[in-house]
């Protein structure tokens, strides 16, 4: 309890030191941009004279400099300010550039120098923090807050970032599902050595007089394979043994054969996601989060009017138009983006997206009194954004109400500090430098890809056809995963109801329930028991032979274990009935060789360029083989002690 | 009447075929009503039913592989059909022409210039070896680099990026 207070108190103080810091550091910058020390026109703003030369001259000089050993940073600077100007909100090829040049830096300052300015290039997107983390951790170990802050950060933009997150949750999903099939393939390994024989015995135990074992496992295999046979669907036997399996299962077993069968019934929504998530590439949304997170040429401008030209009522596409309007900064285009983002209806979550834009373009025009209602507006619907308070913090100023124009930037600050300390690095004046437009957040537009509904790949129907035969229908996947969840079920009442036999931790022969009054209960079955616990009764010859013959069946058993444990990870444990350690084993051996062996995922992203290791995959990957291979190596050097089933109800 | 004491462990004749497991010397001594359900019990009969069957069924196992293999003989379950990734695949060619022009553009923003063909791209360890043919062994881009710009394609599909000198680019031709 103590523990708890001392941390306790500690945290509120941590808080406190990092609130004072913060708004200390929040006045520093305000006094140091010294916003609001000169007047500003109420005239409107002029289009940016930069050009795409200003540009290209200032990355020739970055190149010449650093060529020299020198970070650089004041080009970058400069190159991201015209680049700003021009609309550019995000520059990818640039970052992963001077990315190149600061990972051949020997001197880890002038390395970190040149990360941090291409940083500043690309702020929404992952991979520069994730280069800066991998460079630190390799020149500078020692700087522990500088490669593990780039890794944490890179982690937070990566699942923020539409093309990044998307193929990502894709590779994941992908491998999840392949990891899964062979865990099952292993499960029902492990579980058809282990369970047949105690599934005859109680088959057997069930039949008439007259037949023995021997014949009753003829009779279950033909019951498994015949059906199989007549559909012409190895999958159909596969799913009769494993509902014949679940009858004699711990529930531990049961567990792993009832979510064998949940991922059956859940095929075709896997295959739903998987088309969703593949056909992001080239769709729409991809188009419009490029369009607004990167820069919208000539090209793509024509690219947007033919979209809207097929879906009218499109307002993602209408709003990402309005954008790219804007950042033209031409009066006339400005004026259509006042016009329609007024006249048009909105939905309400884009709404205050709309009515900041179209105050910023009026502030853009020279009109910073008709731009205070539509930007009072978006603030009260944009309660996280910092632009609409840094819109009408300019109109304030315009309109030389400098009182409310410094509670603006205060409120601007509250909400997105490094938003403003952005927007505050820049002095120029033109309409992507002097105004903010809140851009929709990418998970609305990752949702609207989402929602749309993709063309169908077919990629894991046509390999169920593979497996499941022509005669049983893909569409019958639902069902018969349903039907096995329910047998699944209904044996576990049933084995309340009519106990069933279980494997004896020792020989592995069936451990009869009936004998449970003669052993008292023992896990182990009557012959071990009369062997092994209460010995003492036998005559010292038969116990002799006893030992031996059931040591052998015993040692077999080990045998069996601790090669199953080499050649198929997981199934060892399986055969031990440890299920669910088995599944977890042969899963992150499979999942971790996915990511070993094709780390960038089955649709690569596009700026994953120049390492396999995006955020740490293939080290995750070799972390997951490593685990499951020493898990299954110990289990081979050490032996699985099987589990003990007390209770065969 | 005196129980009828059967042979002990010991006395048994101990084979693979016949264990003693579960018998101890209190079980080998046999009751009256043991013996009198045993003298109840078919005797020649019960036995070639027995073996009636159990010839019924090895035929039966023979018969299920002889229909197994007719049934499964024509069929690969290691190869996918050919449908298999033609719906995904056109996404996975799009992804990687998107790929191969970032990597293209850093390579120009670094260099100066478009590499001459894509195997330069790996050498600068901008590509990893596949991904100038993924997802097929055989080579499938098409790269042709010309004046300021380059167009890359897939000769067997319409998927085709065309890239001029762009607003976009950060590098400019300096006139020799």
């Amino acid at each position: 309890m103590l523990l708890s207070v001392v941390l306790s108190v500690g945290a509120i103080g941590q808080d406190s030191a990092i609130a004072q810091d913060r708004d200390s550091s929040l006045e520093s910058l305000l006094n140091d941009a010294d916003v609001f020390g000169k007047a500003v026109d109420r005239t409107a703003l002029p289009q940016t004279n930069v050009t795409d030369v200003n540009r290209k001259v200032q990355w020739r000089l970055f190149k010449r400099i650093a060529s020299d050993g020198k970070p650089g940073t004041d080009e970058l600077a400069v190159l991201e300010a015209d680049a700003r100007s021009l609309g550019h909100v995000n520059q990818p090829v640039v970052a992963l550039a001077v990315a190149q040049f600061a990972a051949q830096q020997s001197t880890p300052e002038t390395g970190h120098a040149m990360f941090r300015a291409a940083k500043n290039l690309a702020p929404d997107l992952p991979y520069v923090y994730f280069a800066h983390s991998a460079y630190a951790f390799e020149h500078d170990l020692g700087a522990f807050h500088v490669w593990a802050v780039a890794f944490v950060e890179g982690w937070r933009r990566a699942v923020a970032w539409p093309d990044t997150v998307i193929n990502w949750v894709l590779k994941f999903f992908v491998y999840t599902l392949i990891a899964f099939l062979l865990a099952a393939l292993a499960f029902i390994l492990g579980q058809t050595i282990r369970q047949t024989p105690i599934v005859a015995y109680d088959a057997a135990r069930s039949m008439p007089r007259g037949f023995s074992s021997n014949q009753t496992v003829v009779i279950v295999l033909g019951c498994i394979v015949v059906p199989g046979l007549l559909m012409q669907s190895p999958l159909a036997s596969i799913l009769i043994l494993i509902a014949f399996l679940s009858l004699t299962q711990t529930l531990r077993e049961r567990a792993i054969t009832f979510l064998l069968f949940a991922a059956l019934a859940l095929v075709p929504m896997a295959e739903n996601a998987i088309d969703t998530l593949a056909s992001y590439v080239g769709s729409t949304s991809q188009s419009l989060v490029h369009a607004q997170y990167l820069h919208c040429d000539a090209a793509c401008a024509e690219e947007l009017d033919a979209l809207q030209e097929f879906d009218p009522e499109n307002r993602f596409i209408t709003f990402t138009r309005l954008v790219v309007a804007y950042r033209s900064g031409e009066p006339a285009l400005l004026g259509r983006v006042v016009e329609e983002s007024e006249s048009l209806e909105w939905p309400a979550s884009l709404r205050g997206y709309a009515l900041n834009l179209q105050g910023a373009s009026l502030v853009a025009l020279g009109k910073p009194d008709d731009a205070l209602e539509p930007l009072g507006r978006a603030r009260a619907l944009l309660v996280d954004q910092a632009a609409p308070s840094l819109n009408l913090m300019r109109a304030y100023h315009m309109r030389d109400e400098l009182d409310d124009a410094s509670s603006a930037l205060k409120e601007a600050s509250r909400r997105d500090i490094h938003e403003v300390s952005r927007f505050l690095r820049s002095d120029r004046r033109d309409a992507n430098s002097f105004l903010a437009i809140a851009l929709l957040p990418p998970t609305l537009l990752v949702d609207h890809h989402l929602s749309q509904s993709a063309d169908p790949s077919g990629i894991i129907e046509s390999n169920w056809t593979v497996l499941a035969g022509e005669h049983l229908a893909y569409d019958w996947a639902p069902p018969l995963g349903g039907a096995g969840m329910l047998v699944v079920v209904l044996g576990y009442f049933l084995r309340r109801r009519v106990a069933t036999s279980t494997p004896c931790p020792r020989c592995g022969m069936a451990r009869d329930p009936r004998d449970e009054p003669e052993t008292g209960g023992h896990v182990l079955c009557l012959p071990c028991y009369r062997t092994f616990v209460t010995g003492a009764g036998l005559d010292y010859r038969a116990r002799a032979y006893n030992e031996s013959v059931l040591g052998r069946r015993e040692r077999a058993q080990e045998a069996m274990r601790r090669m199953l444990s080499v050649v198929v990870p997981g199934s060892g444990h399986h055969l031990a009935g440890r299920s669910v350690l088995g599944f977890a084993v042969t899963f992150s051996l499979a999942f971790g060789s996915a990511l070993v062996l094709m780390p960038l995922g089955p649709i690569r992203p596009m700026h994953e360029l120049g390492s396999n290791n995006w955020g740490g995959a293939q080290t995750l990957g070799w972390l997951l083989v490593a685990v499951a291979i020493l898990t299954a190596f110990y289990a081979a050097a050490r032996d699985i002690y099987p589990l003990e089933a007390r209770d065969s109800r | 009447m005196s129980r009828k004491r059967l042979p002990s462990p010991i006395e048994i004749d101990v084979s693979d075929t016949e264990l003693p497991l579960t018998h101890d010397n209190r079980e080998f001594e046999i009751s009256e009503e043991d013996i009198a359900a045993a003298e109840g019990k078919p005797g020649v009969g019960a036995v070639v039913l027995h073996h009636m069957v159990t010839f019924l069924q090895i035929a039966m196992v023979i018969a299920l592989g002889t229909w197994a293999y007719l049934t499964f003989r024509d069929t690969s379950f290691l190869s996918q059909p050919d449908q298999a990734h033609a719906g995904i695949e056109n996404s996975v060619i799009d992804a990687q022409l998107q790929r191969i022009e970032q990597a293209l553009e850093v390579y120009r923003a670094v260099e100066d210039a478009y590499p001459p063909a894509l195997d330069r791209l790996v050498a600068a360890g901008l590509l990893i070896e596949d991904d100038i043919h993924y997802p097929r062994q055989e080579r499938i881009y098409v790269y042709q680099r010309f004046g300021d710009g380059f167009r890359l394609y897939v000769p067997e599909s319409a998927r085709t990026r065309n890239v001029q000198e762009s607003e976009d680019s950060i590098i400019f031709e300096v006139a020799p």
